[in-house]
């Protein structure tokens, strides 16, 4: 299990963040996100786009995933 | 786009002036800025005959690039006090740029209480008609007239009886162009009410006869960048987005992170967010003949709008948006989509800022008025402000004013002006821009979620503010944001302002409008008696921790920082 936003969500334990990102794209009822831009904080340690690949998450991970967009 | 026309209406005289050269390569917000700045006494009176309502195109307007006509209203705020420029989509900018006019100025005050119209004729030529018909009318049902008397292709720019009664809240609505409806609005600020005191029911434009040719400095080269700004745009991930959620989708984010704000600001997560995300919104949205994909302003190639229906097939609103769903829904505990929708579609009427009423409510509520939560009682308390009763018109007054009458002590305002949708203790560089923008709380004077900082954290919000401020500022002055990240570069924006305005700008030059638009804005708050003390969130934002455990925790002293450029 890791928190995704503060949520819980199932995890397998090496699956990186860029994992986690096209998951959020294809699950709808875990879409927090209109588009595919993102900061991406994992433990309060910020990760940079080249190391979403390279970047896994293990049971208690607290991640948080932010998009880049306005409300009108 | 050179036309300006000044209406006197003291004297009810019109006069059409050129315009002056120093303002030739401003738009929307930096030329507001810099007429309000050059007419008006930072101290007049808001009301007064001092003060000034300035209506002008954005800087692209006239062009055919796609998403370029917004219309920005502008004057010193009856609600803040301060500068104010709030803007908005529709059909009136596009229809004044066919026109050919840049700007409309109206100034002075009448002696009398007669109220008028500012009818822009079929070949240009500005005329005040007796608006005594029409008074006491709310918006959709003056907009229905003046179609019914000019045809359906009319632009409509007009005050609902908020605006006429003076509710420091009341907005300027214009014209939708997909739906024909008066639902889009230039919200914040209060400016209806200025409208009002200047007694102007609305302005209304008649299709040019002879449609305004922008002088293209080279339009083959303006052809070929406007090219591949719309293959950007049709290409973005964020545009199918839009095209498919609008802004709303933006709940299924906040709402997670507790920067939804939740029974006015209390920082907890809605248990109910479900019931208003964006998979809610989409299967209620099509239920009665709703429609997403919409375009508010002719040749809108993102088209985020949407038409909302009752579920028995009968039209209700459109453009619903994000900051409604969440100020008049999460912010009251209302879980209700079609209870927000009434809402919306009554602020529209009425012509009152739904970020401002939804705040007002959720006050009310705080103070025990009707509880969290009571869908028909905020739509009670919207009505007595349309039926005008004492209590309706202290709501007209604004968020700040009914927290102080109510004793409430939590009260979610900068300058005067109800905070936007975004929790700033869960995204912090907003909470600076709320702070230090002269425009008081606004979400669109400087978005901060990036690439690359924390939004949770206070590290290198500062900094971020700045950049997004003076970002927004341009924006403002030249097109509609929505389109806006696809132009905002390099490669796109200085091409187009090469092909149009001739000589070869630098993205650098650009954004210096954005900048000194900022410090003439800062300038005139100033001069009307703000001062630092002014640009600082109210103090529940420091001392009450959100569900996610943070303060706003960004000190007054470190948000003066951001004016040090």
């Amino acid at each position: 299990m890791i928190k995704v936003n503060y949520h819980e969500l199932v995890w397998e334990d090496g699956k990186t963040v860029e994992d986690l990102l096209q998951l959020i794209k294809e699950d709808r009822q875990l879409r927090l996100l209109t588009h595919d831009t993102y900061t991406v904080i994992v433990n309060n340690e910020l990760i940079l786009p080249q190391d979403y690949a390279k970047t896994p998450l293990r049971t208690g991970d607290e991640v948080r995933v932010y998009p880049v967009m306005a409300g009108g | 786009m050179s036309i300006v026309y000044r209406v006197n209406t003291t004297t009810k005289e019109i006069t059409h002036e050129e315009l002056k050269e120093e303002y030739r390569l401003l738009g929307g917000r930096s030329l507001i800025a810099r007429v309000l700045t050059d007419e008006v006494n930072p101290q007049c009176d808001p009301l007064g005959a001092g003060n000034k309502l300035i209506l002008c195109t954005t800087l692209l307007a006239g062009t055919t690039l796609p998403m370029a006509h917004r219309l920005s209203v502008g004057g010193k705020s009856p609600l803040t006090g301060g500068i104010k420029e709030a803007n908005s989509g529709g059909t009136a900018a596009s229809m004044l740029a066919r026109h050919g006019i840049k700007m409309i100025i109206l100034e002075g005050l009448p002696q009398t209480n007669d109220w008028h119209i500012l009818h822009i004729q079929k070949d240009g030529t500005p005329e005040l008609m007796d608006a005594v018909d029409y008074l006491g009318l709310n918006n959709y049902d003056f907009a229905a007239k003046m179609q019914e008397r000019f045809g359906k292709d009319v632009g409509v720019i007009s005050i609902g009886v908020a605006g006429e009664r003076g509710y420091r809240n009341s907005t300027v609505q214009l014209i939708d162009a997909s739906t024909g409806y008066p639902s889009r609005a230039a919200a914040r600020g209060g400016l209806g009410a200025l409208m009002g005191a200047k007694k102007i029911k609305a302005v209304v434009i008649e299709k040019a006869a002879n449609r305004y040719n922008f002088p293209y400095a080279d339009k083959e080269r303006y052809e070929a960048v406007r090219k591949k700004y719309i293959q950007r745009v049709l290409s973005s991930p964020r545009t199918e987005s839009m095209q498919k959620t609008g802004t709303i989708s933006m709940i299924d984010f906040t709402s997670t992170v507790a920067a939804l704000p939740v029974r006015n600001f209390s920082g907890q997560f809605f248990e109910q967010a479900e019931a208003i995300k964006s998979k809610a919104f989409v299967e209620r949205a099509f239920v009665g003949g709703g429609k997403n994909k919409e375009g508010c302003q002719p040749g809108c190639i993102v088209r985020c709008s949407n038409r909302f229906h009752t579920k028995d097939g009968e039209y209700l609103t459109s453009g619903l948006e994000y900051e409604t769903v969440a100020l008049c829904g999460s912010n009251c505990g209302i879980a209700d989509l079609d209870v927000i929708a009434r809402l919306d579609r009554m602020c529209d009427d009425l012509g009152v800022d739904t970020i401002e009423t939804g705040a007002t409510i959720a006050v009310c509520m705080e103070a025990g008025k009707v509880p969290f939560g009571d869908g028909e009682g905020a739509i009670a308390l919207l009505q007595e402000m349309m039926d005008g009763t004492e209590f309706g018109r202290l709501m007209g007054q604004g968020t700040e004013a009914v927290g102080k009458a109510l004793g409430v002590k939590r009260i979610p305002t900068v300058k005067g002006q109800a905070l936007p949708a975004y929790d700033p203790r869960n995204i912090k560089g907003l909470g600076v821009t709320y702070s230090t923008s002269a425009m008081g709380a606004d979400h669109t004077a400087g978005m901060t979620l990036g690439p690359g900082i924390d939004p949770s954290k206070k590290d290198f919000q500062v900094e971020k503010s700045r950049q997004s401020q003076m970002g927004a500022a341009v924006t403002d002055s030249f097109t509609c944001s929505f389109g806006w990240g696809e132009l905002n570069n390099d490669e796109i924006l200085p091409e187009v302002m090469s092909s149009l305005y001739g000589g070869e700008w630098t993205f650098e030059q650009i954004m210096n409008i954005g900048k000194e638009t900022i410090k003439l804005e800062r300038a005139f708050n100033k001069a009307a008696g703000f001062t630092g003390d002014d640009d600082c969130l109210p103090t529940f934002f420091y001392t009450e921790a959100s569900a996610t455990g943070t303060v706003f925790d960004i000190s007054p002293e470190e948000m003066q920082e951001i004016f040090n450029y």
